[in-house]
Formats: C-alpha cells, structure tokens, sequence
C-alpha cells in the first residue's frame, strides 16, 4: 500500500518534468518520426504522386527496380567518389590549421583563421557562380593560371567537360569547406599539452619530427571525427551539384555529378515516382545509418555506455 | 507555483499538438490562407470592391456565382506581382495582375480570387504540396504536373467557343481517358512563348548573305548559313559566330525542335504505355542528333557555360543567330538599346515530312491554368480560367504585361506592339501552330511520359559538344534508359 502510494506521488512529481517534454515528443513524432515512417511505407508502394493517384502494394519491386537502374548505381558511386574527393579539405585544413598555429596567438592568427573561415559563411549559389567563371573552359582563371604556367593553351571545361568535372566540384567543395577543417584542426591543435613539446624538444626532436611524432597521432580523433562529418555531408550533397548542372537533378555534365539525394529528387519531383524515390532515400538512409555507426564506434560511444 | 508549471506546461505540449496537427491536415476553409517566405498572397476581397458590375466594359455581372478561387503556382502573376513592376534592364513597365482581379470582380462580385505566387525554381515540388493541401483550385502552370490536375475535356465540350477561341492548349497524353495517339487537354493555355531565332541583320549584311526566308528555309539552309557567318567579320574584324542554339542546361529543347524538323517518329503507341515502343536508336535519330552536333563549330567556346550570349541585344553582339524561348523579353531588350533595326525574328526551319510537313518545327511553350482534381470549386475554376483567355480586357492586359495571349484574336494585335520584323514572324508561328500538339508530349519527343528522357538528351547532347560521345553512343545511352524505363511499367 505505502509503495502504491510513494510511486503515486513519484509519478505525480515527474508528470511535471514529463509535460514539459510533450512539446519536444509530440514535434518529433509529427514533423520527423511520421514522415520517416510514411517514407518507409511508400518504398513499398507504386505511388506517382502522394495524396494522387492509386497506391499500389508492389513489395520490395521498387529496390528490385533500383538495384538494377543502372543510373542509381552511377549516383552511388558519384556521391562516393565526389564524397572521397572532398575529403581533400583535411590536409589542406590540417596544413592551413599548422601555419597559422605556429604565428602565435594574436591579431594576425584571428586575421587567418577568420579570413579562411570566410567561405564557409558565402552561401552556396553565389560560390557556383562565381566558380562558374574561374573555371570556365575558355579563358577561365585556372585555365588561364595553368596556360601561364605551361606555357601551352588550356581549356579544360573543369565543369563542363565530364572528364573532370569531379575535379572541378571537389575544387568548389574543398574551397568552401577548407576553413571550417582549419578551424576544427586548430582547435585540437591548441589542446594538445605543450609539455610533450618541451620534453621532446629536451630529447632532441627538431619541429619536423616533433609534427610527424607528436602532433599528427595526437590529432587522430580529430581527423577521424573530420573525416565521418565529411563523409556524411558528402552523401548528402546536392545544392552545388544541382546549380552547376543548371538547376536541373540530371548531374551534368554526362551524368557525372548525379548524387544520390539528385537521383531521389529526380523521381520526387522532376518525373515524379515516390515509390522509387522513396526505396533510393531508405537506401540513403541505410548507408548513412552504417557510417554513423562507425563514426560512433570510432568516437567511443559505445564504450562508454559499457562503462 | 506547482500547480502554474503544470498548466503552463500542458497548455505549451496541447498549443504544440493543436497547432502541428492543424498544419498537417487538409481544409475546404475558404478563408484560410498561406504563404511561403518566396511567396506573396494577393486577396481580392468582396468588401474592397467598390466598383459596381460596368455593363460598357463588356460583360454583366454574375451574382449566382459565389466562393473563393485559390490560385498557385509560378509565370506570369509572379513576374508582375499585383501592383506591376519595372524591368530593371529594359527599364519597361508592366502592370500588375490586380488589374485582372477588378475585373473578375466587376463580373463576378461574389467570387473572392487569391493568388498566391511562387518562383519558377521547385515549381513542381511547391505545387505538388501545395495540392496536397487540398486549399487549391486552379494550379498555374500545372498542366505538366497531370496526376493533380483535372482533364478539361469535359469543359471543353460544354463551351466549345474557349477551344475555337485560342491557338494553343496545354495538352498531354492519358491512356485511360483517350487512345495514346491522341491528346487530352490538361490546362488552359493564356500566354504562349513560341521558339525564335533572332537574326542580327548587320552581320548577315557584312557577310554578304543573304536573309533567311523563314517561311521556307530547311534544316540545311540553316547549317549553311550559320556557317557562312562564323569567322573574323569583313567589316568589324571582329570574331562573329553563326548561331547560339538554346542554352546548353536545357539541351535537349534543341532536340525537340530539331527532331520535329527531320520528323523523326520514335514512339509506336499502344493501349497503353507499357504497350508502347519506343524506337529512340534509328538512322533518323542519328542524324538529328548528327546534325545538331554540326552546329559546334559554328557555335562560341563559351556556350556551354551559357555565357556566349552576352553581348546579344547589343551593338557588340557576335552572334548572327541566336534561338531563343522569350521572344517578348528578348524584343524589349532589343527596343530599350534602340537596336530594332538591327535585328529581326525568323521561325525556325520547316519540318521536312510527316504530319506537319511543310510548317516551321518552331514550338511553342506557354504558360496555362490547370484545375486542381482536389479542388471542391472545379466548375468555378474553369469559370476563371475561361475568363482569362475570353476577356476582352484580360487580353488587354496581357498584351500590355508584354504577353502574348493564346486568344488568336488578341495575338492578332501584336502588329501594335512591335515591328513587323518581328511581330510578322512571331504571329507565322502561332498561327500556324497546330492547336492538338504539345511540345512536352509528341510523336518525336516525349518527357512527360517516358522517365528521364529529357535529362538523358541534355546529357548526350553536351556529351557530344565536347566531344565525348558520338551519335551512336549517345542513342545507345538514351535508348537504354528508355529501356530500363519501360521494364519498370507494371
């Protein structure tokens, strides 16, 4: 009796706490965990339009279809490959992020991080088009830049021709994300204890020996953490791409920028099939779970909670 | 203090649930409205309404008729908004579409019309949702999206004099209402854009050669021509190239044009489309896509950027002829630099055979009202969309918004507008354009129907520019997709 009473009262004190988050529950379960399910249950339908239209059970016909769609497995292996690239922005941050730690603190270290920071900021349209100039096949920047150095005339269409339009996206991608992989290298870089420096300095260890042996293992967690947020943002890009194709979902130039997410927008909106649509995001959806997974396991998560 | 924690904290979670539930779901309300932080709503209200039904502008006001209309949707309304603007480049001004609402209100008083604008980009996806809400009844522009829109055919047959009134409609192919060889008209066309080519007379002058006939000129004549006038001017010295075809992101409107030209018929219709064959992979298509690859040569280093057209409209201009999808736009420019004399409009070749043989493979795209098939209003929606393309005044104010209007009488006025060097070629092709056509679902071309037909010709088209692809592996990669397409028609 006295226990039915004192979880009365218990319930009672945390039906305050629990109310306050009905707010957060009931925005999660309509604006995310509905719509995912619905996604889910369309994957398994032949749906044209949603709310349109029959909706007919077809089963798994829909990732029969796509696994087979030679276009879809083109965009899985773009979204890879232009993922991989993009990882580019690591280094050349870890590099940026070096130079700019040993200025010292100061003024001119805020100038750099903030000046190289910058492009993070400009949003992604005014980037395209600005890049649509300097790499333009005839008399762009680069080109111009590389027919100096050379000596001999380049016109390389860097986003029009599709034997390096991936080379081209990933300079946009690498330009704009440069700044933010700085920043987070220069922050683990300042954690790093200065103690480790000064005994290995006492042993002998000139600076280049002190950045390959203390400074690059002790940003390993770092460079990890960097290289699953990038990967996800890459599997996940399509704004850029979609610009440079002249706002249309087929990734050109010949198909070589078509991402997964510009694959599902395709059959979302363009020629509309939910169905299909919705059988690419579940399996968007499988490989982004899958590297969340290992960023979780490489960042310890799971380690913890055994502890 | 406990007690005002609790009630605050329910009424926030029932404020929240109330609130997102109301948001998700459908409503027939008729006052309810929304808007997108890129849209604008404009309201035309019954109380605003000052101005009794006016029996000498034309028409006596219905007072039967009552409710209120939901437009939505990209075009027109968008570019003008509802008070006008002024096009910053031209510097030419355009009244805005609540002249159209006083009108629908001297007509029909009871009958409130909001509009609610949005931009061309995501159009489809923002119209799509937009219908979805169940709080639309006419979608602008919606023809192209058929699975939300009603057929018109019924419509039609009760007003037979809309049909005879206009040169183009908005049709599409539905083999559960009509046999696929025929069309089912999705939308009602108001304003038409027929596909141009702006001839710069100068550097045809300076080449010696003479104007293209445009009513009779072929494929050849065109190839010849833009030939004759790539090189280093006689008379500026200048690096003139002979054409600028449509701009390389939207490549495969070139293909339809063209392929309308040669008259290359892909599609054997069946019952129904997965009973369909569709024979992209021929010599015809070969040729086609052979003969718009011609054009490299003659064509500027910067096209594929889109950035060859520049200085069109201009006295810099080094492009002799350049196609083009806006003709009124692209006549304004012209006008504002005072170049009218420059240059001219030319109808594109004539089609070479087949059903239309003889007439120019100019198409027309337009922009057109479509019922929404969740509207509860459909009869007064297509009271509207009538009045938008019967109304004398309407057709008026389309003229002055720099339209051309699908009523073949009010485009019959475009004379009055601009030069004939202009308006003499512009009117040839509405004219002659054949009302059961549409430009997105054809004998020749298809992209409504047939997947990712459109993107995959852009694709192979720019493949072959740059030298990537020839004609043969640029069909293999079409006729595949179309392939794969099909397989996947239950």
């Amino acid at each position: 009796m006295k226990n039915k009473q004192a979880l009365k009262i218990k319930a009672k004190r945390q039906l305050v706490w629990y109310s306050f988050l009905i707010v957060s529950i009931v925005t999660l379960i309509v604006l995310t965990y509905i719509p995912m399910l619905q996604s889910v249950r369309y994957s398994f339908f032949d749906i044209q339009v949603v709310g349109f239209g029959e909706e007919k059970f077809v089963g798994l016909q829909n990732y029969e279809k796509i696994m087979n769609n030679a276009s879809f497995l083109k965009s899985i292996g773009n979204t890879f490959i232009l993922a991989f690239l993009s990882l580019v922005s690591i280094p050349v941050g870890f590099i940026l992020a070096t130079l700019i730690n040993n200025i010292g603190k100061g003024k001119w270290q805020s100038f750099f991080r903030v000046g190289y920071y910058f492009p993070n900021i400009i949003t992604g349209v005014s980037v395209v088009l600005i890049f649509q100039i300097v790499l333009k096949a005839n008399g762009g920047l680069l080109n111009n830049a590389l027919s100096f150095l050379t000596g001999q005339d380049v016109t390389i269409g860097w986003l029009s021709d599709s034997h390096f339009s991936r080379f081209g996206a990933t300079i946009l991608s690498v330009w704009g994300n440069m700044g933010y992989a700085m920043l987070i290298n220069l922050a683990s870089l300042q954690s790093i204890p200065g103690e480790i420096y000064e005994a290995a300095e006492v042993d002998g260890a000139n600076g280049l020996k002190q950045w390959w042996y203390i400074t690059i293992p002790q940003m390993k967690s770092c460079f990890a953490f960097l290289f699953i947020t990038s990967m996800i943002n890459g599997l996940a890009r399509f704004t850029d791409l979609f610009i440079i194709g002249g706002n249309t979902s087929a990734g050109r130039p010949g198909g070589t920028l078509q991402t997964i997410m510009m694959y599902i927008y395709q059959f979302s909106f363009e020629t509309p099939q939910y169905g299909i649509a919705s059988a690419g995001a579940m399996i968007l959806f499988v490989m982004t779970f899958v590297i969340t997974l290992i960023n979780l396991k490489m960042t310890g998560f799971f380690k913890k909670n055994k502890l | 203090m406990k007690n005002y924690k609790r009630v605050l904290a329910m009424l926030m979670g029932t404020m929240m649930a109330v609130s997102a539930l109301a948001g998700c779901s459908g409503t027939d309300s008729q006052n309810g409205s929304s808007a997108s932080a890129d849209s604008s709503v404009t309201e035309s209200k019954q109380d605003e309404q000052t101005t009794p039904a006016d029996d000498s502008s034309g028409g006596a006001a219905n007072t039967e008729l009552s409710g209120t209309l939901k437009l939505y949707g990209p075009g027109l309304f968008t570019d003008v908004g509802p008070d006008g603007n002024t096009d910053i480049v031209t510097g030419v001004s355009r009244p805005g579409y609540n002249e159209v609402l006083e009108r629908w209100k001297e007509l029909y008083p009871n009958v409130d019309v909001e509009i609610e604008t949005i931009p061309w980009d995501n159009w489809k996806a923002a119209c799509q949702t937009a219908a979805l809400s169940g709080d639309v009844d006419i979608v602008l522009h919606g023809s192209s999206i058929t699975s939300i829109c009603e057929p018109l055919t019924e419509y039609l047959e009760q007003d037979p004099e809309v049909k005879d009134a206009v040169g183009m409609m908005a049709m599409r192919k539905n083999s559960d209402l009509a046999p696929l060889d025929e069309y089912v008209p999705y939308g009602l066309t108001v304003t038409v854009n027929p596909v141009m080519v702006v001839v710069d007379k100068e550097i045809f002058e300076h080449y010696g050669v003479e104007l293209p006939d445009y009513e009779n000129w072929t494929t050849e004549d065109v190839l010849a021509l833009a030939e004759a006038t790539t090189g280093t001017d006689p008379v500026t010295g200048e690096q003139t190239y002979g054409m600028s075809l449509i701009e390389a992101a939207s490549a495969n409107k070139n293909y339809i044009w063209a392929s309308r030209a040669f008259n290359n018929v892909i599609y054997q219709w069946g019952d129904t489309l997965a009973d369909t064959t569709v024979n992209f992979k021929n010599d015809t298509t070969k040729e086609v896509l052979d003969y718009i690859n011609a054009f490299t040569p003659y064509t500027s280093p910067d096209y594929f950027e889109g950035l060859d057209t520049n200085n069109a409209y201009t006295e810099a201009n080094n492009v002799a002829m350049i196609i083009i999808e806006d003709a009124y736009n692209a006549y304004n420019t012209i006008k504002a630099a005072g170049l009218e004399d420059k240059y001219m409009m030319a109808a594109l070749p004539k089609i070479q055979g087949g059903e239309f043989d003889g007439i120019t493979s100019s198409h027309m795209g337009d922009w057109n009202m479509a019922i929404c098939n969740a509207s509860q209003q459909k009869d007064l929606a297509w009271e509207f969309m009538k009045f938008m393309v019967t109304d004398e005044v309407v057709q008026q104010w389309l003229l002055d918004a720099f339209s051309i209007p699908a009523n073949k009488e009010a485009s019959g006025k475009l004379s009055g507008y601009m030069p004939s060097d202009y308006a003499d070629a512009i009117s040839y092709v509405v004219s002659t354009s054949p009302l059961e056509f549409s430009a997105s679902a054809n004998s020749c071309y298809d992209s409504s129907n047939f997947g990712t037909f459109a993107n995959d010709l852009t694709t192979v088209i720019n493949e072959m520019y740059q030298g990537n692809m020839d004609a043969d592996e640029a069909m293999d990669y079409v006729q595949k997709n179309l392939d794969d397409y099909m397989s996947t028609l239950s």
